[in-house]
């Protein structure tokens, strides 16, 4: 038999160092980078690195040498060499200064498309959703984010248009199911075609941007992210048959911008819907335009204008009854299914008059989301500033509740509930509505709970029993129950003895000290630690048995255990102290 | 006291003769909460006899009761709703202690005499026997004084005996079982010692040989005039309390051997120091445990036959007619110590196991499934020594390694008291080995402690 | 001057008219007038709203206008009446100046009045501020961005100017006014409420022409006049002397070669495509890039490869994130100061909790960017590795035994300690019987104990401690002969043959004539043994045979026997034997006729076997087999096992050859013993481990236990017939297990933990130093260091 060669076969086949695909590649290290981030391809744990590092235990990156195998024919790959030397010569241009040169260039300029690589990566629509969780959280981000030197704001702009088109989708068909208010923002799940998506929006603040932050890794990051989202909307756009990209007016952006805009429209469709219903009738045109609010976009094109309109008129028969609708209903779409989903029809009765001081964006999307329609004051304002008349004769009559994060509100309309905002996020979470009166504008709110609980197994809802001293005392017993156990039963006889020879002696019973009862209560408490103990011991003589392996498992399970039992003890010490001040308070 | 606690309904009743301690049974309720004092006050209270109550004990349906009532009701699953009858009985008070007489060495065992038995009418002044690991066996009279000392065991003591208020039996470590004889007080001398010689104190009137290991309990049968003795050679002996009737042996017989080794033979002078003693072989010897034997009594009914506890956790019956053993019940513990209850007809036997267990030994334990009929519960250490009481029929006295003895009421599952050493010896170093329970004396018991202790319950013992 | 007094009327009565005619007066000026118009209406403001206040002041006014001219009278009254806010009434002033300075440059320039007092007062016009510097629309500009008035309807105020102060409601007029109002429009009325003072917005005459003018695309500007006559600075006609006269040059009229050059580059390059003209712009391009279905193949099945792992989704944010948690999740200082010293890589939370009252007061999180940033990191540099997360229950990992209550009858509790001895009790051993315990202590006694009571029977000083304290007494054991009971003791290089005077004369008697029939023997020599032998029992006679022809010259020398002294003797020791070295270990055979002896220093002769009916002792083994630590005769086979540190070898006494050598992969052991039935044996060693071989299976062990803390220095099987060991080690514990021994072969041994007892102390970092079983009952003995024997009972 022949000699078997080293290092060709098993790890040290498989796998294989940065440095070395860099230069099977033939790419900068930047480009690799690039690609790798664009084909999703990241390093590898091989399990015996010496191995895998043909004998050296020097600290490597290791990359799967298939995965770098099919990186070679890359289309884009190539797109890169190209725009190498493109690079090259548009720079030799302009150290020569041909300017004429350098601009023909540049309308070559290499580009490369990502459909293909998303396709590669995502085979299904379904895997592309599954995975759309990290692209809608980097979009979302930079849609709030200034456009600095580092950051184009033409990125920021389609980041922007992206996340709204998201948005809309999303409260369009009514597919939120919980929020979360944190400090870092607000989480969104939502349920997308079965997958659960969840995304964190940031609060409309303006980011500090940390220097050491490397702005090409993002940026590259977000191309793909942004491709990706584009074929997602489109496909689920489509599905739900709506025009991809949706037409966006541009004037709407001409004013505040951002979703401010849509604000505008929806507030006025809101306005409009509640118009008296002569003027209604002419003006529910645009209301349903503008209905399903985020939708500048939906808002022109004329299908799903249709497809609004019937699901409009259907909520216009519920909420204000406008005959005339009825008859143009026929001809159109079902009604998307989910809207079984109790979440779904959450709010479907409710008109929310959203207060100045409320941060409108996460509410209209909420309550849109949940069915609930929306009358925003800035949006009243803007409507004043437009035609005062129409301000002056639109009746706020059919708003339900009004969303206000004041102290104090200075003139009640009578037949509005008044809430905080975080009404809203709990009762979503609970998908019931909750009590409006916990939530009254003023009083202090209850916690507010992240529907995926807590970290750990505490569960701050459950109620602590106030701690009394017996406990404790019980505590302290467990520890000397050893040495009491011995002469346990002893005692008890003891005691039955004293007691005979106090009788006889004409003591009463009423007289005597409690020590009958205690002796009893503390050999019950003995006698159960004693118990305890005795399992305890058993379990550790039959630990003896275990292999080692299966030792060091269980010890580290057991460790994770106690921390985490350890944790929620502690949080629950705290609360059981924090409720004692109270209670001293309330004494007080 | 406890009105806030559920009550329940009970009902009171005694057995008692004096018509003064019966309470109409009325049923009323009471906190489920009340323990054996509070009902007693209670009863107490319906006697009308509130300034001098009477402690009384509670017996439902036949047990004891030692807990509250509603750890009762718990224990039998009873709800609060049930309807309880109670018995009470005037409640035996707990012996206190009266004296304790220091010895030399470990007591290793005692006896009392209080009524000769072959001539009633004899009044004599009640005696305490004591076995020393000193090897001398001393008796003390009430007042404490050691009255006479029996010096002549080369070896500790291990079982001491009265036969009469003039006769004595011990045995010990040395493998001798020694039949004594002392000068009656007053002189007379009982017609049934009517042998030659003429009584003297402290005098070996026999020994009796065939144990090849220490001998470490006696039993006497009066009427039969008959010895057992328990031996670590797993043999029981059978001997008389009248050497007469007994065959003689040689000292020297036993060396069968004639080369015998150099030391041996200075050990055999030593063997020979006391030849001019007469010495007995025993009228039979009985073999069959196949461990050491370690306590042995006769039958209360019949005086042919015998029982014995080995550590080889059985109790043999025996036939002392023809030395047979007859029946062979196997526990699980080495039994160490066997008391019979006369009347219930039990044997109630210490173990290594720190419990006493009762066995009837009519039932056949083929038929029956379980040889113990109950466990007695509540020693710390071997059971080395049991007494029943001269008059309550369901008591009896333990003595125990964990220093205590524990008097019972074999009705309650639990001690009903607890007699710990006075002398203030440190735990592990006051093991109690002998207890021996007198009508007049009360509970007699010695110990490692090296003393012997008197302890007397005002209307028990 | 002449009206001046009908405006005073009608100023008394309606503002507004007054405000026009004022207008119609200051009739035609240019636009500068629109900002003086301005400010007159301030004045009216103001006067309205001191109309409203205080009738007195307007009588005053009227004082004032009355004496002195129609100009000054707008800044007097300014004066006379005083302003709630210093801010506004700086800027009436100014306002009222400016008005002066203009208009009366259209009048005359000074003005003399008279003080008081008569004395003349030249009132000097004041610098006419340049166009620019005129600040006139700062003044009270409302700050409420988007907020229309109606936020303020409750309010008194209705903004707030740029320096924060608030803007007063300007006052409406009575109802009649507004009735008149409405009635007749005054000129320039637009309808428009002024967003910034909320006042009705009216348009001037000024600003009306203006609208007008740009209507028809008239110049706005007043100053420039359209039709200015023009200069000619050239002329059709030529002048005799032309300015310039270079003839042209020639390349003006030859074609020039570079630029055909250049040209036909072009051209070429556009021949050859190399330019395409009218390149789409990518605007466009990049939005209608997506717009088709990538997914458009419905392929539902989605093959990953097996190597592939997606990217794990980051975890759902917790109570602890919550803008309003339980407040038990809030940190304590002394949590926060922990958080904040630790290094941010190693927080397991990259936040502190914190509890807002309300949404509103909850502020901007700073770190998102940077999470995003780290989660881009690890998405494309985090190596992964699918870590299968065994999500069992801990306690199915314990193994499934019998619970020990199953499995009785063993020791559970002290039941007597033996205490007596003055130093470490090193060795014990129970008679056969059963019945005396016999203890070796460093205080140099041996002493025999009553099991049961604990009494001591039987003490023999052997060693003298105060003299020789390096020798200890390492063994005892009794003969497994009941009928002779023989002790033997292990002190120092010496072995005594003890017959403790307990037993009675018979059988000190036996055991005196077991040992003293062997005087003699060693004098004539080997050569009868063999007959001798011959009679004796099985092992007897190959074993000692081979063994003393193997060694056969040094058999003299390896020990010799002594008779003791009379005094010895009287305390019943009746043989003495001293080996070369210090003996550490001495086990019987089962007969009673041999035993084996180790010395571990001793070299080759470490291992010695004694007969003790010839009195003869033979070391089986011609060169050392390195540091013996134990030997042991097999229980029934003529076998013996011979334990070193690493090894355990087992020799056929029959064959002289070594059968099996065991590999326990302890470091160091220190004893062994051999289960009853020979086909097991279990062996401790001082690195804390217990190691049970089965002899049928291979020479490494079956099962290796760690569950001591220190060295374990005892270890036996319960020889009575019960499923027992135990293991006494440095930590004062001894550990009883069960362990069953199938005669299949096919089922491997049964442990299982039973019971681990502790009471003894440890006293110089030694615990238990020695055990030994009741040879029936499950009683287990125990030797502590610190000078107690116990006695374990059921």
């Amino acid at each position: 038999m022949k000699i078997k060669k080293k290092n060709t076969s098993g790890n040290a086949k498989n796998f294989i160092t940065r440095t070395q695909a860099v230069k099977k590649l033939q790419v900068s290290l930047a480009d690799f980078r690039r690609l790798c981030i664009f084909k999703g391809i990241y390093p590898r744990e091989p399990r015996n690195k010496k191995k895998a590092n043909k004998g050296s235990t020097a600290p490597v990156t290791f990359y799967y040498t298939k995965d770098i195998q099919y990186l070679l024919h890359e289309p884009v790959l190539a797109k890169f060499r190209e725009h190498k030397t493109f690079a090259k010569k548009l720079q030799k241009a302009l150290g020569r200064g041909e300017v004429g040169d350098a601009k023909r260039l540049d309308t070559h300029r290499p580009k490369y498309t990502l459909d293909h690589v998303i396709k590669e990566r995502y085979p299904t629509f379904l895997d592309a959703v599954r995975d759309i969780d990290d692209a809608l959280n980097m979009l979302f981000l930079f849609a709030n984010m200034p456009a600095t030197d580092r950051i184009s704001h033409r990125v920021t702009k389609e980041a922007e248009k992206l996340c709204n088109q998201w948005s809309a989708y999303v409260a369009r068909e009514r597919l939120v199911r919980k929020v979360f208010v944190s400090i870092k923002g607000v989480y969104y799940l939502a349920t997308v075609k079965g997958q659960d998506v969840m995304w964190l929006v940031p609060f409309k603040f303006p980011q500090n941007i940390p220097s050491d932050v490397d702005f090409r890794i993002m940026l590259t990051f977000l191309e793909f992210y942004s491709t990706l989202l584009h074929f997602v909307l489109y496909r689920l756009y489509t599905g739900s048959n709506l025009m991809y990209p949706p037409k966006i007016d541009q004037n709407k952006l001409k004013g505040i911008g951002g979703l401010s805009t849509y604000v505008l429209e929806s507030s006025e469709q809101g306005i409009n819907g509640l118009l008296p219903a002569a003027t209604a009738s002419t003006s529910t045109e645009e209301t349903k335009l503008s209905s399903k609010s985020l939708a500048k976009a939906l808002a022109a094109d004329q299908r799903e204008e249709d497809a609004l309109e019937a699901e409009e008129e259907q909520e216009n028969v519920e909420t204000i009854e406008l005959d005339e609708f009825k008859n143009q209903t026929g001809d159109n779409l079902a009604q998307p299914s989910q809207h079984g989903n109790p979440t779904a029809v959450l709010f479907s009765e409710f008109v929310f008059y959203v207060g100045r001081e409320v941060p409108l964006d996460i509410l209209e999307f909420l309550v849109l989301a949940c069915g609930g329609r929306i009358v925003s004051e800035a949006a009243l304002d803007e409507l004043l500033i437009d035609d005062a008349n129409a301000l002056n004769d639109l009746d706020l009559s059919a708003v339900t509740h009004q969303i206000c994060d004041r102290p104090t509100i200075a003139k009640r309309v009578p037949g509005r509930t008044y809430v905080q905002p975080q009404w809203i996020f709990d009762s979503l979470n609970k998908s019931t509505l909750l009590n409006v009166s916990q939530y009254a504008p003023g009083e202090t709110l209850p916690p507010h709970l992240s529907p995926w609980g807590d970290a750990g197994i505490y569960d701050p809802e459950a109620p602590v029993e106030a701690k009394d001293e017996e406990s404790e005392e019980e505590a302290e017993d467990v520890e000397d129950v050893e040495d009491v156990e011995e002469s346990e039963d002893e005692d008890e006889d003891l005691v039955a003895q004293k007691e005979l020879e106090l009788e006889a002696a004409g003591i009463k019973y009423s007289e005597t000290p409690e020590e009958a009862k205690k002796a009893s209560k503390k050999r019950a408490l003995s006698e159960a630690a004693k118990e305890e103990k005795e399992t305890k011991e058993e379990k550790d003589l039959k630990m003896i048995m275990m292999t080692n392996k299966q030792r060091k498992l269980y010890k580290k399970m057991q460790y994770g255990i106690d921390k985490k039992e350890t944790r929620a003890e502690e949080l629950t010490a705290k609360k059981r102290k924090l409720q004692k001040a109270k209670e001293d308070l309330k004494k007080l | 006291m406890a009105t806030d606690k559920s009550q329940i309904k009970i009902k009171f009743f005694t057995r008692d003769e004096d018509q003064e301690v019966h309470v109409n049974e009325a049923p009323l309720y009471v906190p489920v909460s009340l323990k054996r004092y509070g009902l007693s006050e209670i009863v107490n209270h319906l006697l009308g006899n509130d300034e001098k109550p009477v402690p009384f004990d509670f017996l439902i349906d036949g047990t004891l009761l030692r807990t509250p009532i509603e750890e009762y009701l718990v224990k039998n699953g009873l709800s609060s709703e049930a309807f309880l009858t109670l018995e009470y009985t005037r409640s035996v008070l707990p012996p206190s202690f009266l004296a304790s007489y220091n010895n030399e060495d470990w007591v290793s065992s005692v006896d009392t005499i209080t009524s000769d038995y072959f001539n009633k009418n004899l009044a004599i002044q009640p005696k305490i026997l004591s076995g020393a690991y000193d090897g001398i066996v001393r008796t003390y009279n009430m007042s404490g004084q050691i009255d006479k000392q029996y010096v002549g065991h080369s070896g500790p003591i291990r079982a001491v005996k009265w036969i009469s208020s003039t006769r004595i039996v011990s045995a010990g470590n040395d493998r001798q079982v020694r039949l004594w004889k002392t000068k009656a007080e007053n002189g007379i001398v009982a017609e049934y010692d009517s042998d030659g010689e003429e009584p003297e104190d402290g005098k070996t009137l026999a020994i009796l040989e065939g144990h090849k290991a220490p001998v470490v309990s006696l039993a006497i049968d009066n009427p039969s005039s008959r010895i057992m003795s328990a031996g670590y050679d797993h043999a029981i002996g059978f001997w008389s309390t009248n050497y007469k009737e007994m065959t003689t042996i040689q000292p020297l017989e036993d060396a069968g051997n004639t080369i015998t080794s150099t030391a041996a033979k200075k050990r055999r002078k030593l063997a020979l120091q006391d030849a001019s003693i007469r010495r007995r072989a025993p009228l039979s010897f009985m073999e069959g445990h196949s461990s050491p034997v370690e306590d042995v009594i006769f039958s209360p009914q019949d005086n042919t036959v015998g029982y014995s506890v080995s550590q080889d956790h059985t109790i043999r019956t025996w036939d002392l007619y023809t030395s047979r053993c007859v029946d062979t019940r196997t526990t699980n513990f080495s039994l160490l110590s066997i008391a019979a209850m006369s009347k219930l007809n039990l044997l109630a036997c210490g173990s290594s196991a720190r419990h006493i267990t009762l066995h009837d030994p009519r039932v056949d334990h083929l038929s029956s499934a379980s040889v113990t009929q109950s466990q007695l519960v509540g020693h710390a250490n071997f059971v080395v020594s049991l007494a029943t009481s001269p008059d309550n029929d369901f008591m009896l006295a333990s003595g125990s390694h964990d220093g205590t003895v524990k008097v019972w009421d074999i009705r309650a599952e639990k001690a009903l008291y607890t007699i710990t050493r006075e002398s203030g010896a440190p735990k592990g170093e006051d093991k109690v080995f002998g207890v021996a329970w007198d009508k007049t004396i009360g509970i007699v018991s010695g110990g490692q402690d090296k003393k012997v202790q008197i302890n007397k319950g005002t209307d028990i013992a | 001057m002449a009206e001046a007094p009908v405006r005073k009327r009608k100023q008394e009565e309606s503002e507004d008219e007054s405000s026009d005619e004022e207008f119609s007066v200051a009739g035609l000026i240019d636009d500068e007038a629109s900002e003086d118009e301005e400010e007159e209406e301030e004045e009216e403001e103001e006067e309205e709203e001191e109309e409203e206040e205080e009738e007195d002041s307007e009588d005053e006014l009227n004082r004032l206008l009355g004496e002195e001219q129609d100009i000054s009278d707008v800044d007097s009254d300014e004066f006379s009446d005083e302003p709630k806010d210093d801010t506004r009434s700086i800027t009436d002033k100014l306002s009222g100046v400016k008005i002066r300075s203009y208009s009366t440059s259209s009048a005359e320039q000074f003005i003399e009045t008279e003080f008081a007092d008569g004395t003349p007062r030249l009132i000097k016009p004041e610098i006419n501020p340049v166009y620019d510097s005129d600040d006139s629309d700062a003044e009270n500009f409302n700050t409420i961005g988007n907020i229309p008035l109606s936020a303020y309807e409750e309010l008194p105020h209705i903004g707030y100017d740029i320096n924060g102060k608030r803007i007063m409601r300007p006052a409406k007029g009575s109802a009649l006014e507004q009735l008149l109002e409405s009635i007749d429009l005054p000129e320039g009325w637009t309808g428009l409420l002024d967003q910034n003072t909320g006042a009705s917005l009216n348009l001037t005459a000024e600003e009306l022409e203006l609208i007008l003018k740009i209507q028809n695309h008239e110049q706005t500007d007043m100053g420039i006049n359209p039709y200015e006559p023009t200069i000619e600075w050239f002329t059709s006609r030529t002048e005799v002397m032309p300015l310039t006269a270079i003839p042209e040059p020639k390349r003006r009229f030859v074609p020039s070669k570079h630029e055909a050059k250049r040209i036909m580059k072009i051209v070429k390059a556009i021949r050859e495509g190399r330019i395409v003209l009218k390149k789409s712009q990518d605007e466009e391009e990049s939005t209608e890039k997506f717009d088709y279905d990538l997914w458009a193949d419905n392929n539902q099945d989605n093959n990953d490869h097996i190597m592939t792992l997606r990217a794990p989704k980051l975890p759902p944010p917790t109570n602890e994130e919550s803008y309003n948690p339980p407040e038990e999740y809030l940190l304590t200082p002394e949590e926060k100061a922990a958080w904040e010293a630790m290094d941010p890589a190693d927080r397991e939370r990259n936040f502190l909790p914190q509890k807002f009252g309300a949404l509103r007061k909850v502020p901007g999180y700073q770190d998102s960017l940077r999470e995003k940033f780290e989660r881009c990191l690890d998405l494309y540099l985090a190596p992964r590795v699918r870590h299968n997360k065994l999500n069992i229950d801990p306690e199915s990992l314990i193994p499934e035994l019998p619970s020990p209550k199953d499995l009785r009858p063993f020791p559970i509790k002290c039941s007597t300690v033996y205490s007596g001895h003055q130093g470490r009790v090193r060795t014990l051993s129970i008679d056969p019987t059963g019945l005396w315990l016999a203890t070796g202590a460093d205080d140099g006694s041996v002493r025999v104990w009553e099991i049961l009571t604990g009494r001591q029977v039987y003490k023999l000083q052997l060693i003298d401690i105060a003299e020789n304290d390096e020798d200890h007494i390492d063994a005892v054991a009794w003969n497994p002969d009941s009928s002779t009971g023989i002790l033997a003791i292990a002190a120092g290089e010496s072995i005594y043959l003890v017959i403790p005077p307990i037993f009675g004369f018979d059988i000190e008697n036996a055991g005196r004539l077991k040992i003293e029939s062997g005087w003699g023997y060693e004098t004539f020599g080997n050569k009868s043994r063999g007959d001798i032998d011959v009679a004796k029992d099985d092992l007897g006679d190959d074993e000692d045979t081979r063994a003393t022809n193997a060694a056969e010259e040094k058999k003299k020398d390896v020990a010799k026997w002594y008779k003791p002294t009379a005094e010895q003797s009287a305390n019943g020791i009746s043989v003495i034997v001293t080996c070369r070295k210090t003996v550490k270990k001495l086990s019987w055979h089962r007969k009673g006729d041999y035993f084996v002896t180790v010395a571990p220093d001793s070299g080759n002769t470490a291992v010695l076997i004694h007969q003790l009916s010839k009195h003869l002792s033979q070391s089986p083994f011609r060169k050392s087999k390195g540091i013996i630590m134990d030997a042991k005769f097999h229980p029934f086979k003529p076998q013996l096992f011979v334990c070193s540190q690493r090894y355990v070898r087992i020799y056929d006494l029959a064959q002289q050859v070594m059968i099996k050598k065991l590999m326990p992969g302890a470091r160091w052991l220190s004893t062994i013993d051999i289960h009853p039935r020979g086909d097991n044996l279990v062996a401790a060693s001082f690195d804390k481990r217990v190691l049970w071989h089965d002899l049928d299976l291979s020479n490494t062990p079956y099962k290796t236990l760690r569950y001591h803390e220190k060295a374990v220095r005892g270890i036996k099987f319960h020889k009575g017939g019960l499923p027992l060991f135990s293991s006494a080690s440095d930590d004062g514990s001894v550990h009883v297990f069960h362990g069953t021994v199938y005669d299949d072969l096919m089922s491997n041994p049964l442990l299982v933990p039973l019971k681990k007892l502790t009471g003894h102390k440890v006293v110089s970092n030694l615990g238990v130093l020695d055990l030994d079983w009741h040879p029936k009952e499950a009683w287990l003995f125990t030797a502590g260091a610190d000078g107690s024997a116990r006695l374990w009972t059921t």
